[in-house]
């Protein structure tokens, strides 16, 4: 008898966890039998009555395994199909549609709907269970596919050296902070950053070991810094730090934290533990009536600048030139 | 294998219920007994739907208990339900009605043979 014999396992893809499949039917008894054989299975099961009750259970759930009945009250599986294709959802739903009707038009329109898989009625378990690990194979090479892209974007996005924001995304991120901070009228805040002689480092103990203090220069920042502002390499040795909701007195603050921090540290390297500074220059979305991305840059650019002319290791606050006051009329 | 209980529309393939039970007779008694009740409502309903003319509601409880009755089985009320289904499309009220009563009697037929196997 089937349910004496020993059965094959079904492999899930992440084995640590129970997966939830749905069981959407209005006969109680396919439900019933469905739901007894699928928890044999080691699955956790969710029932709809109807194919609203089963959108509901999938949009909110975001469920990735559905059996879904053809014809059930208020929403048919095929249209419940077609509904659930449409949403973007982050994880994909597997679905098997179950029907009494087995006409070759029949497939064609469930399968066209968007179900991956197609019984008739009555299921035959044997064959169920080898649906479902088909299923499962396909859930188990999307999530792959899903994490290796996941990892992709991280790469495009970060600079390989340091692992900080590369400067594509720092300036992505600074422009739509900046449209933020338009539309709620805060104040936002940049701080330029270059590594003091860097040239020197490199010509002195080579360019890997200047990889190398850039790099532990990199944390030394990143953890100084709040956890919703972002840092990003912007080219060879300079870095910026992006701060929503930051107010100018407090972005001296954080870039004097800032270069403090790295100026205390001793940075590990292949030759040793080497010491290094920073120089930074920093600008206020509130030193202008409407900031742009490219005055930003260029103001905290010149404070950067002025830093260096003043000995280095340093911050300087960009202050915007007052206008010249006009000569009276005689 | 297929036995009679009564009627030919009530013929049962008991051994082959029980597998889709998954070989558990408590549970298939469950299952049986829910079926019971459950056709003998829809019986009424489709009834009800037939004198207000409502074929499509007709249709859909038919079908409904079609496949009920091929999840446990029960062949040859499900050969019945299809034939409601049919009576259904072609809007006939005389033909639902002639056809739900021969799957009432199919119906009463494997009701008697299930009471008279659990008193047995």
């Amino acid at each position: 008898m089937l349910g004496r014999r020993p059965s094959p396992r079904l492999i899930k893809p992440n084995p640590a966890e129970r997966m939830t499949v749905l069981v959407a039917d209005d006969d109680v008894l396919a439900a019933k039998v469905l739901e007894k054989t699928l928890k044999k299975w080691d699955f956790d099961v969710v029932r709809a009555k109807n194919g609203e009750e089963a959108w509901d259970l999938i949009d909110r759930k975001g469920l990735r395994l559905a059996i879904l009945d053809w014809m059930m009250p208020k929403m048919d599986g095929v249209q419940l199909c077609r509904k659930v294709r449409r949403k973007k959802q982050a994880n994909y739903t597997y679905i098997i549609l179950l029907t009494a009707r087995d006409f070759f038009q029949d497939i064609i329109r469930g399968l066209s709907a968007g179900a991956d898989d197609y019984m008739t009625k009555p299921v035959n378990l044997l064959e169920l269970k080898a649906r479902l690990q088909t299923g499962l194979r396909i859930l188990e090479l999307e999530d792959k596919l899903l994490e290796s892209r996941q990892e992709l974007k991280e790469m495009a996005a970060h600079d390989s050296l340091t692992g900080l924001w590369n400067r594509s995304s720092i300036l992505e991120f600074f422009e739509d902070e900046l449209d933020k901070a338009r539309r709620e009228r805060s104040a936002i805040g940049v701080i330029m950053i270059d590594v003091d002689h860097f040239k020197r480092i490199n010509d002195t103990y080579g360019h890997a070991v200047g990889d190398q203090v850039l790099n532990r220069i990199s944390g030394c920042l990143k953890t100084n810094m709040r956890r919703y502002n972002k840092i990003g390499r912007y080219g060879g040795d300079e870095m910026i730090v992006v701060l929503p909701d930051c107010q100018r007195a407090n972005l001296e603050k954080i870039a004097e934290r800032l270069r403090v921090s790295v100026s205390r540290q001793r940075f590990k390297t292949e030759r040793g533990a080497l010491r290094a500074t920073i120089s930074c220059g920093a600008a206020s979305s509130e030193s202008f009536q409407h900031a742009s991305l490219r005055q930003l840059l260029s103001a905290s650019d010149k404070a950067l600048y002025e830093s260096k002319a003043r000995g280095r290791n340093l911050v300087v606050m960009f202050k915007p030139s007052r206008p010249r006051k006009r000569p009276k009329a005689a | 294998m297929s036995k009679t209980v009564g009627p030919t529309i009530a013929a049962w393939d008991g051994k082959a219920a029980l597998r889709a039970a998954g070989g558990d007779p408590s549970f298939l008694a469950e299952l049986v007994n829910i079926y019971l009740k459950d056709a003998a409502r829809g019986i009424a309903r489709i009834r009800r739907l037939e004198r207000q003319e409502r074929f499509e509601d007709i249709g859909n409880e038919a079908h409904r208990l079609k496949g009920a009755s091929l999840t446990l089985r029960l062949d040859g009320l499900g050969a019945a339900c299809r034939d409601i289904e049919e009576a259904a499309r072609m809007k006939s009220a005389p033909l639902v009605a002639e056809r739900t009563a021969l799957f009432k009697t199919g119906l009463e037929a494997f009701s008697r043979y299930w009471a008279g196997r659990v008193s047995a």
